[in-house]
């Protein structure tokens, strides 16, 4: 099963994404409202994903992904926001994120192929 | 006046020029002559000689130099010359006997025309006496019986000799009575001050000459003093003259005086001081070169040391003698003017009413109270003048007595009047200025007050929308993004009702409008990924919607990651206002932006190749067109410390160049 980290500064969209991943068969190991307590939760834990705000007080989203990297080799990050912008994907690429998803395109279909990733992962 | 009048008196003033010319050059050949005659008699007789009648002769024609039209001065160049000639023969030939009779003759004429010219001199000077017809009258009896006594004297009598003598003496004794009337009856304290040394000189040099030279003569007595120590008492006369001219600035000379006095004093004292030693020297060691040369040497030594303070002192007793009590009208009124035109502050205005002035006016003290000092000074004994600006007394100006403790004379008091007048347009100015000054300096604090509180208004302006964006963003957003995935749960499990993606539909369009309100408000690019991403961001949208072609040449982001907020915002928003100015006029084809880290500030360039605008001189006129965008460019830039420059030319496009420097 996949372990997931969910890392947004609302507590409403994290409540609704955790609904939305125990709907696809993820597991959310642990919530953080920032980037520093991401950074604990993603040392202790080492997750298998993050799902990462990118507008956060503080360390914004991109510039945590590659401190969260750092902790989690294995981790993958997601990067999710409110705002449909290329230049945010062109950022979360450069950043290191493996994805950039808006987040109304959320849906139980895109979490299903998150967890289908990790098992054809796991698979190959 | 006629022509031929005038030419009549053309020809009578250049045959006087002549005359006086020619006079003038007479005494210094006949000087010459008596040197060239004179080399081996007793030297203190020739340089006596000399001396006296050389300082007559030079007065007389500085005189007459400065100022040859007044009757007054001829007068007193001829008697100068008179007396001159006279006294030069007299005293450098003491023996009667070794004189030629020609000088005999010439001292006898010199003599008896200078006392009967002295005597005119002060029937007509300083103050003229009777009226024109008893002046001519008298004149006429005083010459004549002057030629009457002359012709006897020539005889060559005992009596001749005492006849004119007691003639010369009476008609100096009426001269010095003359003056000493005239200073008595026209005594205002200008006029006392005029004659005081002339009658106190004169006297100096008539009695001790009358009393052991004159008197003795007349009456035959054995104990006379030596002829040629008549000198020093006589050039007494003279120099009274001098400085009593002087001090009056009757003839404009005092400066060339004072300052020939001091040079003539120093020179003497050298002289001496080098002719003394060596007489010495060469009485007592005639032939050692050696001691003649240290003492040369020494002497040199000592005059070189001493030179610059002893300058300095006699020409400190030289202004004393020349200055006391008197002063330059003109001068004073000329330079206190021109001190008093250029006052712009109250410093000077003291300075000049209260340095400058008594210097000049010779007066012990000045004070000058404006009406706000809290200590008022006590008057002066001298005069108080009021000076009054916009109908209102506003400053008080004390003036003390002469520094020779004389009373202010009435055309002092004319003079300082004046002046009080000058100084009150003076002190208008000043007052004027102060009042500009203040205005100033209010009107700058109100503009720095108002550019403050814009700066606070656009910042908390910027600060409430971004209040708001985060607002729209948290909660609306939120819930729509929110609401958005559970739809997206329930269509999954459901199958993909149709009516559940309309749904969904819906809930996007909203998103993207409620999205493109918060982006309005406060760009999330700026916050996140820097002014260069912003600008990138914002770019690539305008360029999208107007189909303009936008070239950015832009900075790594962490080039720009210590810009403060503030800046960033505000040239995001010139930069988002340029943009919409260039989709609403230029009609361009392409635009450039351009940010350039220059050390510690930033550059902006906003280039477009559209149709441009002939410039006006300034911003201000654009508003006037009706341009407020860029006014309100203008403005925000200045806000936060930068500066706009705006280049355009019709056809050819436009340039915004905003610099920024941290302060």
């Amino acid at each position: 099963m996949t372990r997931v980290l969910i890392v947004d500064d609302q507590p409403a969209f994290r409540r609704q994404l955790r609904a939305l991943l125990d709907r696809a068969g993820l597991e959310v190991i642990g919530e953080a409202d920032d980037i520093a307590a991401a950074e604990a939760l993603a040392q202790s834990l080492q997750p298998d994903l993050a799902i990462v705000d990118v507008l956060l007080p503080g360390v914004n989203g991109i510039e945590g992904t590659p401190r969260l990297k750092w902790l989690a080799p294995n981790m993958r990050v997601f990067l999710v926001s409110a705002y449909h912008e290329c230049l945010l994907l062109a950022s979360a690429q450069e950043a290191g994120a493996e994805a950039f998803i808006p987040k109304d395109e959320l849906d139980l279909s895109v979490a299903l192929s998150w967890n289908e990733n990790k098992e054809k992962r796991n698979e190959t | 006046m006629k022509p031929d009048m005038k030419s009549e008196m053309d020809r009578r003033e250049r045959l006087w020029r002549g005359l006086l010319i020619l006079l003038a050059m007479a005494l210094p050949a006949l000087a010459g002559y008596v040197v060239y005659e004179q080399m081996r008699a007793p030297l203190p007789s020739l340089l006596n000689a000399l001396f006296v009648a050389l300082t007559f002769w030079g007065v007389g024609v500085f005189v007459l130099w400065r100022r040859f039209p007044q009757d007054a001065a001829r007068l007193f160049f001829l008697l100068t010359q008179c007396i001159g000639i006279g006294l030069l023969f007299f005293l450098a030939y003491p023996q009667k006997s070794n004189r030629p009779d020609w000088m005999t003759v010439l001292v006898s004429v010199g003599f008896h025309l200078s006392a009967s010219l002295l005597f005119h001199y002060h029937l007509t000077f300083p103050v003229r006496l009777g009226s024109s017809r008893q002046r001519r009258w008298t004149l006429v009896l005083v010459y004549g019986l002057m030629l009457a006594v002359l012709a006897y004297r020539l005889s060559g009598t005992n009596a001749g000799l005492r006849v004119s003598f007691l003639y010369n003496t009476l008609e100096i004794f009426a001269a010095v009575g003359i003056l000493v009337y005239a200073y008595r009856v026209y005594a205002t304290p200008d006029d006392r001050r005029r004659l005081r040394l002339i009658v106190l000189g004169s006297l100096a040099a008539a009695l001790p000459s009358f009393v052991l030279y004159l008197l003795p003569t007349i009456m035959g007595w054995p104990y006379r003093m030596t002829d040629w120590m008549v000198g020093p008492f006589i050039v007494i006369a003279p120099l009274s003259y001098f400085v009593a001219i002087a001090r009056h600035n009757l003839f404009g000379i005092d400066r060339f005086l004072n300052r020939a006095l001091v040079y003539a004093a120093l020179w003497l004292g050298i002289l001496l001081l080098y002719l003394g030693p060596f007489l010495l020297l060469i009485r007592f060691a005639p032939g050692d070169w050696l001691a003649q040369m240290m003492a040369a040497a020494g002497l040199t030594l000592a005059v070189g040391l001493a030179f610059e303070r002893t300058k300095n002192a006699l020409q400190r007793l030289t202004d004393r003698l020349f200055y006391g009590g008197w002063y330059d009208y003109p001068a004073v009124i000329e330079k206190t003017t021109r001190t008093l035109a250029g006052c712009v502050e109250r410093e000077q205005l003291l300075q000049a009413l209260t340095r400058q002035v008594p210097l000049l006016m010779q007066l012990r003290d000045s004070t000058l109270s404006f009406d706000d000092d809290s200590a008022a000074l006590a008057p002066l004994s001298g005069a108080q003048l009021t000076l009054v600006f916009q109908g209102a007394p506003r400053a008080l100006w004390n003036v003390g007595p002469h520094r020779d403790g004389d009373e202010l004379s009435e055309t002092d008091r004319r003079i300082l009047d004046t002046l009080a007048h000058q100084a009150e347009i003076a002190l208008g100015n000043v007052l004027l200025i102060e009042t500009l000054h203040a205005q100033l300096e209010e009107i700058r604090a109100s503009r720095e007050a108002l550019s403050q509180a814009q700066r606070r208004l656009l910042r908390s302006r910027e600060d409430e929308r971004a209040c708001l964006a985060r607002d729209l963003h948290d909660g609306p957003l939120q819930t729509l993004i929110g609401l958005n995935m559970q739809l997206g749960m329930l269509t999954s499990q459901s199958g993909g009702a149709s009516a559940m993606d309309e749904m969904r539909a819906e809930i996007r369009g909203l998103l993207t409008d409620l999205r493109g309100v918060c982006v309005e408000l406060r760009p999330p690019m700026l916050d996140t990924l820097g002014l260069a991403a912003a600008i990138r961001s914002l770019a690539k949208e305008w360029s999208a919607q107007n189909r303009v072609t936008v070239a950015l040449d832009l900075p790594e982001n962490s080039a720009l990651q210590s810009l403060p907020g503030d800046v960033a915002v505000n040239l995001y928003r010139v930069a988002q206002e340029s943009l919409s100015n260039v989709a609403r006029h230029a009609h361009a084809g392409q635009v450039t932006i351009r940010l350039v880290r220059e050390g510690n500030g930033l550059r902006m360039d906003i280039e477009d190749d559209g149709r441009g605008f002939a410039m006006p001189d300034n911003l201000d006129a654009l508003a006037a067109q009706g341009h407020f965008g860029l006014v309100g460019l203008r403005e925000r830039v200045n806000l936060i410390g930068g500066s706009l420059n705006l280049q355009s030319v019709p056809g050819q496009g436009t340039r915004i160049r905003v610099e920024w420097r941290p302060l």
